[in-house]
């Protein structure tokens, strides 16, 4: 109670000295941020620290600043009315004199009367708040300095710690360009990130940007190859093109490992055929239609990147049996209008008369389109279409034969139809005039010329032009004294319902005989069959030679001699094509039925497994999914070897890189995991033995065999 | 008699012979009246600290347990005394709240049989109940899949079953997808709810499928995962003696070889000339290597009597042998054959067939040949019953018959399974029994739940993901069991022995509806109609004996008061 006053006093002096610390927080505040501006984030941190303890400090000494003792000096310093006697409000009342009473009542009544005495310090705050205000206009004066001013400053601090070991290698900054080649259209890309997608053939740029800088570094690529990267004033860089997908890492010489060491993925996306949708005609094989004039053909090509060319092959085959004509010719088709070189879409309307189309015909139609791919191009090819025209039932086919013709080679017909001439020429030669018997002669010589020019041809001798000419006079002069066989043949047809049998057959030559195209029918011949068939001709020629000199005895025995050998070609090259299939050994005759074994081995059995890779995945699958040791090394060397062929062992070697760098991640386990479950396939079944009974049960089973034989 | 009770009949005791020695030296009147007086005191006061029981009648308690439902509560009869087992939300005070079965009934002794409503008793409860008898009303429906069986062990390449029932009469869409989401099989269910859905396995290990119940085309209703331990399988060596070759024969022994198994065969293609594969004789060594013989008629008749009695010598130790029918049987053949217990009749059917498991409907061909068999057992059959293989037992090993000609013909038709499957059956029956005894694992390990293991060696354990290791106690009993309690879902390894073994454990908050109804048919096994006693023996009331307690001492002081009165 007596103290009241004095606490009262000392209190509030204690509050204003902690409120004259307190100031300086706003001074340190502003410091603290000067400092973020300029320094590193520790030492800006030690400031702080520091600060603080600081503060804590001075906070203590206020609190303890002030003790009753320092109220009463103040109150004695502060006014003169209290006569120095302060002091006696402390003393305890005992020892009291009745002066000090009376001295003490008059002070407590002086002060009680002053009531508003103010012993507190003055405010300090002006000091604080101007060093504050400097510091923070220095602060804002950083904002505007360039920063190449500042870092300095920052990076004199940083290295003092780190200049000792940097631990890792970072890749500060990393570009992919991708070039695809120009045909794709495609625009060159930047790839921050080093997985990426490329069209095959693409020109890849890595630059990379290491920190700090490694004495070399280079691209490992999965197949072993290595692509040594550059150093220029950007960075590493280095340039492959590729056309493969690929895994690859990069590999740095330096002190420092690389601190994301994993390895990158490139899929390379293959150009891929055109494809083709034929619109028109809708099925395979279409028949003429009545009046048909033209064949409308439509068809709608799209391809991933460009289209270079589509070309309609035409085929047309005339004739039918053995006597089939094939002609073939292409020809470029031009698209309709459109802007996207993906997709084009091409109409032909084939004129049918023009391609020398009639009864009996197949047209035969199929588009084949290329793309732009370098270096080669990819070609597709649509399926064939084709138009039939049904041939016109044959005439003679009245009997039980329906449409089957007689087609038998006419040659062997003609060279014996010249002989036969030659005999009748021979037989009427009392009857006839020297200038007849010569025409007549010359006549079956011209016969026999047509023929060996024809057989000529398989040898690949040229066609004689004269023939041609012939033609055309034998078209105008039908008694040309060197009828064309052509012509000639034509007019058998005239009066071959009159003429004999051979004259019958020989109609059947005219039909088909020479319209006939034996130019590819060349090469087809064996040598042996050339050399008869040069002899044969070489007949021929004598026979022609006798028969043009109007010596048709002379000429027979040549006639005669070309016609057996002719007979020999018609057998040699009817087993002309080698037959493919069942090879077996040949049958050795002198043993057989004979019993004779020996020489005869057991052909050994030779099963192997015919699924390895499978057990080689499920193993390593049931390895790890069960947690066991895992051989990952083997694995990963048997999927560059043996189980390179299969289209997922880029990803399954990437995964297997994954988890043996950090075998503890679970994740990467798991994606390894469902990756080779996707590579599993089902293995054939396998077989659970009943386990065996126990020692009762084996008794029990003996026992009752021994009771049923008893 | 317990320590207190002891103590307190040696405190009393003292005190009524150290009264009666006080009195007894006095010199008042009354005094064996008093000394009497005093062991009667004594007793009461000891009959007052543990009064004698009394036979009382019992109640019929009501126990409710998670999954009842408010109106069943409600309906319930006020008289009896009511129990709730952790889980139920109580509705008012009659109710007590039990942590456990075995709690409440002994917090309330004057229960009898039970009546137990909602799920059911889980396992910790279902062992308090004693011989007590118990009625139970289930809750209503269990929404979701209630019913599901798994195969614990499925052959690498076969085909697994998963077989279940779902609550709910309309059809309700069931898919199962892979690890990595792939759609494997889905199906409908039937009018009853079941459903069947079968996966093709893979080559062995552990893989985990999902099973979803669609609760619409898109949305998902229940997922609860299947757990697959495909096991690789015996190595099975499989001899082969045949008198020609032919496609059957390719194409089972391409399968043999696939499949992980060993085969040694003689063909033989002309007399002296066989085709080979592994030295394929008939020798005391070689029949005891293998697990099964295959021979067809003419590699039989073209056998000599020595070979024939060691083979009888083979299969009376374990060996299978299994013959091919591919022709008519010869007479001696047929002959021998009856030995075995096979009786050869030409039978009148039809030649084509198809079979009744594995179901395919690939027509096949078989012999019109018939077995009269002796106690055999059919092996294969065609969908109108006919046997087309039958094994019996000869001694230690297995004989069976095969009239099927063309089996290869699944194989062709790309029913590779099926075939593997026939075939692989007919192994398993008939081949020599050396297979390796797999430990049998609980239906449904539970988090927190009891499981029990059996068929274990003396040194089980259990190792879960991150290697800790749990040793399993195993019962010495038949049957080599062992309880555990999982702690962690997911896959874990039975360590048995040298053999390994992986085992999955369900989380708590999956296939909740199987765990209900799991616990429901467990409870529903239990009950049992008024078995127990109908009376129970309860101490009884403290008050009367008290009361006599207090009239006896209130005389004795009145006797014993200070006479000083009287005597002045």
């Amino acid at each position: 109670m007596k103290h009241g006053m004095l606490e009262k006093l000392r209190k509030s002096m204690i509050r204003r000295n902690v409120a004259n610390v307190l100031l300086w927080i706003v001074p340190l505040l502003a410091a603290i941020f000067l400092l973020t501006r300029l320094t590193s984030t520790r030492v800006v941190l030690a400031a702080a620290l520091l600060a603080i303890v600081l503060l804590v400090v001075r906070l203590i000494q206020a609190l303890r600043s002030v003790d009753l003792g320092d109220v009463v000096r103040k109150l004695d310093a502060s006014s003169p009315t209290l006569e120095d006697s302060a002091d006696l409000l402390l003393d305890p009342a005992t020892h009291r004199t009745p002066l000090q009473t009376l001295q003490r009542e008059r002070v407590r009544a002086t002060i009680e009367t002053a009531a508003m005495v103010d012993l507190r310090a003055a405010w300090k705050w002006r000091v604080a708040f101007l060093v504050a205000g400097i510091l923070l206009s220095l602060s804002m004066l950083t904002i505007f300095l360039p920063k190449s001013l500042s870092l300095p400053n920052a990076q004199s601090e940083v290295p003092l710690p780190s200049a000792a070991q940097p631990e890792v290698t970072r890749l500060s900054s990393s570009q992919l360009e991708i070039k695809a080649p120009a045909y794709t259209g495609l625009s060159d890309r930047n790839e921050l990130v080093l997985d990426a997608k490329f069209a095959e053939g693409s020109r890849l740029h890595w630059r990379l940007v290491f920190d700090p800088q490694p004495t070399s570094a280079s691209l490992l690529f999965h197949d072993g190859s290595k692509l040594v990267l550059r150093q220029d004033d950007a960075g590493w860089i280095a340039e492959k093109v590729l056309s493969e997908s690929a895994l690859y890492r990069i590999a740095i010489e330096s002190a420092a490992p690389l601190a994301e060491d994993r390895l990158f993925r490139l899929d390379a996306m293959v150009d891929q055929p055109p494809e083709i949708r034929v619109i028109q005609p809708d099925k395979t094989l279409s028949m003429v239609e009545l009046d048909q004039q033209s064949w409308m053909l439509e068809f709608e090509v799209s391809d991933d990147f460009a289209i270079a060319d589509a070309r309609l092959a035409i085929t047309l085959a005339q004739g039918s049996g053995e006597q089939v004509t094939v002609s073939e010719r292409s020809e470029r088709l031009r698209a309709d209008a459109s802007t996207d070189p993906r997709r084009q879409r091409y109409r032909r309307n084939l004129d049918l008369a023009s391609l020398g189309y009639s009864a009996g015909d197949d047209l035969i139609i199929r588009l084949i389109v290329r793309d732009k791919r370098e270096p080669s191009a990819n070609t597709s090819r649509s399926a064939s279409y084709i138009l039939r025209w049904p041939p016109e039932m044959s005439a003679e086919s009245d009997g039980v034969e329906g449409i089957v013709q007689k087609v038998l080679p006419a040659y062997f017909r003609s060279q014996r139809q010249i002989i036969i001439d030659s005999e009748a020429l021979i037989d009427e030669r009392k009857t006839l005039s020297d200038d007849r018997f010569l025409a007549r002669s010359d006549s079956i010589g011209v016969d026999q010329k047509i023929l060996r020019l024809r057989y000529g041809q398989f040898l690949g001798e040229e066609f004689e032009s004269g023939a041609a000419e012939h033609q055309k006079k034998g078209k105008d002069d039908e008694k040309a004294s060197q009828q064309d066989a052509l012509v000639e043949d034509h007019g058998h047809q005239q009066d071959a319902t009159t003429a004999t049998t051979f004259g019958n057959e020989t109609n059947i030559l005219a039909e088909y005989g020479h319209t006939h195209d034996h130019a590819g029918a060349a090469t087809l011949l064996d040598p042996e069959t050339k050399k008869i068939l040069k002899a044969a001709l070489a007949e021929m020629w004598q026979a022609e030679l006798h028969l043009r000199l109007g010596k048709p005895r002379e000429a027979l025995p040549n006639e005669n001699r070309a016609l057996i050998l002719i007979k020999q070609v018609q057998q040699s090259t009817r087993i002309y094509l080698a037959r493919v299939g069942l090879e077996l050994p040949p049958v050795d005759p002198s043993r057989r039925l004979s019993g004779e074994r020996k020489g005869v081995a057991d052909p050994r059995g030779v099963l192997v497994d015919s699924e390895p890779g499978d057990k080689v995945i499920a193993n390593i699958y049931k390895q790890l999914a069960e947690k066991s040791a895992v051989d990952l090394d083997a694995f990963d060397a048997w999927l560059r070897g043996e189980g390179a062929k299969r289209a997922d062992a880029l990803s399954l070697i990437a995964s297997i890189d994954a988890l043996r760098r950090e075998p503890t991640c679970a994740d990467c386990r798991n994606h390894l995991l469902d990756q080779l479950w996707q590579a599993m396939s089902p293995p054939p079944v396998a077989t659970k033995l009943r386990s065996p009974p126990d020692v009762a049960g084996l008794e029990y089973l003996d026992k009752i065999e021994s009771d049923v034989h008893r | 008699m317990s320590m207190l009770e002891t103590s307190i009949i040696g405190v009393l005791s003292l005190a009524v012979l150290i009264a009666a020695w006080r009195v007894l030296r006095g010199t008042r009147s009354w005094r064996w009246t008093r000394v009497v007086g005093h062991a009667a005191m004594a007793s009461l006061l000891y009959l007052l600290i543990f009064p004698p029981a009394i036979e009382r009648p019992r109640d019929i308690g009501i126990v409710l347990t998670p999954g009842v439902a408010q109106s069943q509560i409600l309906k319930r009869d006020l008289t009896q005394p009511i129990l709730a087992l952790p889980g139920v939300a109580i509705s008012d005070r009659s109710i007590v709240q039990v942590p456990d079965l075995a709690t409440g009934l002994r917090q309330h002794p004057e229960i009898g049989d039970l009546h137990v409503i909602g799920d059911g008793l889980p396992a910790r409860d279902r062992d308090a109940l004693g011989d007590r008898g118990m009625t139970f009303t289930p809750s209503d429906r269990v929404p979701g899949i209630v019913e599901l069986q798994i195969p614990h062990f499925v052959r690498a390449g076969s085909i697994g079953m998963v077989r279940g029932r779902v609550d709910r009469g309309d059809e309700v869409q069931l898919r199962i997808l892979d690890r990595n989401g792939a759609l494997m099989t889905s199906t409908l269910t039937d009018k009853e709810g079941r459903f069947e859905l079968s996966l093709r396995m893979k080559a062995a290990g552990q893989s985990l499928y999902r099973l979803q119940r669609m609760a619409s085309a898109e949305k998902v209703g229940e997922e609860i995962p299947i757990p697959m331990v495909v096991v690789s399988g015996d190595p099975v060596h499989v001899l082969i003696l045949a008198g020609g070759p032919d496609a059957d024969l390719k194409y089972l022994r391409r399968w043999i070889i696939d499949s992980g198994n060993t085969v040694s065969s003689r063909i033989s293609l002309s007399p002296g000339i066989e085709q080979r594969q592994n030295s394929a004789s008939v020798s005391v060594e070689s029949l005891a290597a293998s697990d099964l013989l295959i021979v067809d008629e003419r590699a039989w008749s073209a056998l000599s009597e020595a070979d024939k009695i060691l083979i009888r010598a083979a299969v009376e130790k374990g060996l299978g042998l299994l013959l091919r029918v591919t022709a008519a049987l010869p007479k001696k053949v047929a002959a021998d054959w009856k030995v075995y217990g096979f009786d050869a009749q030409s039978a009148d059917v039809s030649q084509s067939v198809s079979l009744a498991r594995p179901i395919g409907g690939v027509s096949l061909t078989r012999l019109p040949l018939r077995f009269d068999g002796q106690e055999s057992v059919p092996l294969a059959v065609t969908t109108e019953g006919a046997v087309l293989s039958e094994w019996r037992a000869v001694a230690q090993g297995r004989v069976g018959t095969w009239l099927l000609l063309d089996s290869y013909r699944l194989q062709l038709n790309g029913e590779t399974s099926r075939y593997g499957s026939l075939w692989s059956e007919l192994f398993a029956r008939i081949g020599r029994a050396r297979g390796k005894r797999l430990p049998e694992m609980p239906t449904r390990a539970r988090v927190g739940e009891r499981s029990v293991l059996c068929d274990l060696k003396a040194e089980a354990s259990i190792e879960d993901r991150d290697a800790k290791r749990h040793d399993l106690l195993v019962n010495d009993e038949p049957g080599l069991c062992a309880a555990w309690w999982p702690e962690k879902s997911g896959w874990k390894t039975l360590i048995n022995a040298d053999s390994h073994w992986p085992i999955y454990v369900y989380a708590n908050d999956v296939a909740g509806g199987l765990a209900r109804m799991k616990v429901r048919d467990a409870t529903s096994q239990r009950v049992k109609v008024g078995a127990g006693p109908s009376h129970y023996a309860a101490p009884m009331p403290r008050w009367p004996l008290f009361l006599v307690w207090l009239l006896v001492s209130a005389a004795f002081w009145w006797l014993e008061r200070p006479t000083s009165r009287r005597s002045n």
